[in-house]
């Protein structure tokens, strides 16, 4: 009984939707006037065949794994010292990690815009420091940078809990043996860290590729990802059908990441 | 014995060890006792021997590289261990070590022993290299390791927690130190075996650890410690998580084991029945001090503090003031209105001190029993509560109003000498002692 209210909501505000979505992309686009019922999958073809729709697919993969691996790179480090520190710094180090999740996005994005634009604050310290301006502002890598500031925190919090389950005896009992930092890590942190850095990154990932906002200002109408492709879709060409076979396009790859991982996670802990 | 005909060992530079033994060689496989007609090592081939790895940069890379190269069958490298005013102090104000000073011989078996939290782990972290202390140095056959990373300095630890590592089998557990050394491939599968074989887990190579029981674990652990045959071995209460059956056998096993290989070996415990049995020597730790350092038997007897009296068995100690000799050169000592006949002691008349009376060095006699005449403590006294053991009878004797004194007598004993007399609450009865077992506690 309990269960009621949560289940009516989790219908009503996304399976509901997601199900008119569904609906919605194998109906036919009328120029002008939106869309006629239809049960064809011109809208689906449609993508497949055009070279610049893959592009975009490809550039927001890319952007989310990226992200991944830039967050992965700079958050482990990060999270081993959450996960290693005692109390005082501990909670230190977790308000430091989520101050970017409170801030609202709109903020966050201008401010990167600031720091990265032509004039910026990143260009502005080059050229100081007499080196070359890069463009920054309405790239790829600009982009990266920014989601990568949101995404770290969820990458950070999901290994800390991996990390703290990791008794620091393992680590020096490796050590004790004849295994270098390096070796340690290899052969200790990384194996039984696995699945917090595989379910942490899938989750950046996973949050990437349906980023809209970011990309639309940091990256503007150069970078353009599939969630900004869908919005200009919706309401610049008003072709709703192909905006929903967009969505649920973006959508089947999360579900089929979503489930490799799961079946890579339980293969793992079997062994 | 002239130099020519002993052993030489040339270690280039113009180094030359004479008075090889089995570790020296072992550095170099070839060089057999017998090839050599060796006598025993001296001590002073040995300092020359680390002088000189210590004088090539890294003393313990080099001794490590040249153990690499042979298949050194043989026993460990056992060092001495040297610990030099150790002091450390936690984040959080803890002292967990203070002027800690300690030097451990070659193939020794000395245990920390103290309470729960009085620095025991911290020390053997220590030695291994996971903690730096804030003062002081460590010392192996006196190479200065105190700055080593702990991945150079040769030690096998056994956690308490065991810290197998748990993605890896037992095989691959055991086989990691040597795999770090670059030992060979199937020289590692001969050693596992070997190890395997040595420490009773033939056949469980391919098990993952939670797959054993905590017995096996912990084997496993040792195994795994002491398959690099390392120059020392630590270990941090081992026995503390086993069942008290094998937690006995596998204490003989340890105890075995490091003699059969001869490894330097610390041993963290807060049992005392443990430290007292598998030790050649013990240190009675108390806030990261060194409260006593001595044989089990030194320990028991002759506790130099309070604190040792009462950590180490059962102990009646007395607060009282010593008075005058008597004839037979021992000391009286007034503890309430009661007389006692203490061991002899140069504290001068008056002065107060603490005696302790072991509870198994008081007899038990019935009251007109005249074997009781032959100890110089006797007094008439009260059973307030008798405890039936098996083996033994544990008795809370009142010998005066504010004198309660623990006894523990044989169960045998009693029958016998005071026939079939089984002890009740209540009873009157004789108690009595040597002065000898009454030893003076010098006051700290
Ligand atoms: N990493 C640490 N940080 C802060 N305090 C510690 C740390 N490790 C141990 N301590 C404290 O130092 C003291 C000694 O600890 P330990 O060496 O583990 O004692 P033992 O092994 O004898 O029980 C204890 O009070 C413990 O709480
Ligand atoms: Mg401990």
């Amino acid at each position: 009984m309990l269960l009621l209210p949560g289940l009516a909501l989790l219908f009503g505000v996304f399976l509901a939707p997601l199900g008119i979505t569904l609906r919605y992309s194998f109906n036919r686009f009328v120029p002008g006037g939106l869309q006629e019922p239809a049960f064809v999958l011109d809208n689906y073809v449609r993508f497949i065949l055009d070279p610049y729709y893959a592009a975009v697919l490809l550039r927001t993969l890319a952007i989310g794994a990226g992200v991944a691996l830039v967050a992965l790179l700079l958050g482990y480090p990060l999270a081993y010292a959450v996960a290693r520190s005692r109390s005082r710094w501990r909670a230190l180090l977790i308000a430091a990690t989520l101050i970017p999740l409170m801030t609202s996005v709109v903020v966050r994005s201008y401010g990167w815009t600031i720091l990265l634009s032509n004039s910026g604050v990143i260009n502005g310290a080059l050229a100081s420091l007499g080196l070359p301006r890069v463009k920054l502002l309405y790239t790829m890598t600009g982009v990266v940078l920014s989601l990568t500031q949101v995404m770290m925190p969820f990458l950070v919090l999901t290994l800390v809990g991996v990390l703290q389950n990791i008794s620091r005896d393992l680590e020096d009992a490796a050590r004790g043996l004849g295994a270098g930092r390096w070796r340690v890590f290899r052969d200790i942190l990384l194996p039984l860290s696995l699945p917090g850095i595989a379910a942490g990154s899938f989750l950046v990932f996973a949050l990437t590729i349906s980023a809209f906002a970011t990309p639309r200002l940091v990256g503007g109408a150069s970078v353009e990802v599939m969630a900004t492709m869908i919005y200009d879709q919706v309401l610049s060409a008003l072709n709703w059908p192909f905006a929903s076979a967009t969505s649920i396009i973006l959508l089947a790859i999360v579900l089929v990441l979503t489930i490799v991982e799961g079946r890579m996670l339980r293969t793992r802990s079997a062994a | 014995m002239p130099d020519t005909a002993r052993g030489k060992l040339d270690l280039g530079n113009g180094v030359s060890i004479g008075n090889l033994t089995q570790w020296q060689t072992s550095l170099d496989p070839s060089l057999t006792p017998e090839r050599l007609g060796l006598g025993a090592r001296t001590q002073s081939d040995r300092s020359r021997l680390s002088r000189w790895f210590s004088k090539q940069g890294n003393g313990y890379n080099t001794l490590r590289r040249r153990l690499r190269q042979g298949v050194h069958e043989g026993s460990a490298v056992p060092a001495d261990i040297e610990l030099r005013r150790i002091s450390k102090r936690y984040g959080t104000g803890v002292v967990a070590a203070d002027e800690f000073s300690l030097r451990i011989l070659p193939g020794e078996l000395i245990s920390l022993l103290g309470p729960s939290g009085c620095g025991k782990t911290t020390m053997l972290r220590i030695i291994a290299g996971f903690v730096m202390p804030d003062a002081g140095s460590v010392l192996f056959s006196d190479a200065d390791v105190t700055d080593a990373p702990a991945n150079r300095r040769d030690v096998g630890m056994l956690f308490q927690s065991y810290a197998l590592f748990p993605h890896m089998t037992v095989e691959a557990n055991i086989a990691y130190g040597l795999r770090m050394r670059g030992v060979t491939k199937p020289e590692i599968r001969r050693r596992v075996e070997q190890v395997l074989e040595q420490v009773r887990l033939d056949g469980m190579g391919q098990r993952y650890p939670r797959q054993l029981s905590g017995g096996q674990q912990q084997r496993v652990a040792l195994a795994r410690a002491i398959i690099i045959r390392p120059s020392a071995l630590l270990l941090d209460e081992p026995l503390s998580n086993l069942d008290a059956n094998l937690r006995h056998e596998m204490r003989a096993e340890i105890r075995q084991i490091q003699q059969r290989l001869g490894i330097t070996t610390i041993f963290v415990t807060h049992d005392q029945e443990e430290a007292l049995t598998i030790s050649d020597r013990i240190v009675v730790m108390n806030r990261g001090r060194a409260e006593q350092i001595g044989s089990p038997v030194d320990i028991y007897r002759t506790p130099k503090s309070l604190f040792v009296a009462q950590f180490i068995g059962e102990a009646n100690i007395f607060r009282g003031s010593i008075l005058g000799r008597t004839e037979r050169g021992t000391r009286s000592f007034a503890l309430d209105d009661l007389r006692l006949e203490v061991e002899n002691t140069a504290a001068p008349d008056g002065s107060t001190a603490a005696i302790l009376v072991r509870p198994e060095s008081v007899h038990v006699f019935a009251p007109e029993d005249s074997r009781g005449e032959a100890y110089p403590n006797r007094f008439p006294a009260t059973i307030e509560a008798a405890f039936y053991l098996g083996p033994s009878v544990s008795l809370r004797i009142r010998i005066a109003r504010n004198v309660l004194l623990h006894v523990t007598q044989p169960a045998e004993s009693l029958g016998s000498t005071l026939s079939s007399y089984v002890p009740r609450q209540g009873d009157a009865v004789m108690v009595a002692w040597q002065a000898t077992a009454s030893r003076l506690i010098p006051s700290s």
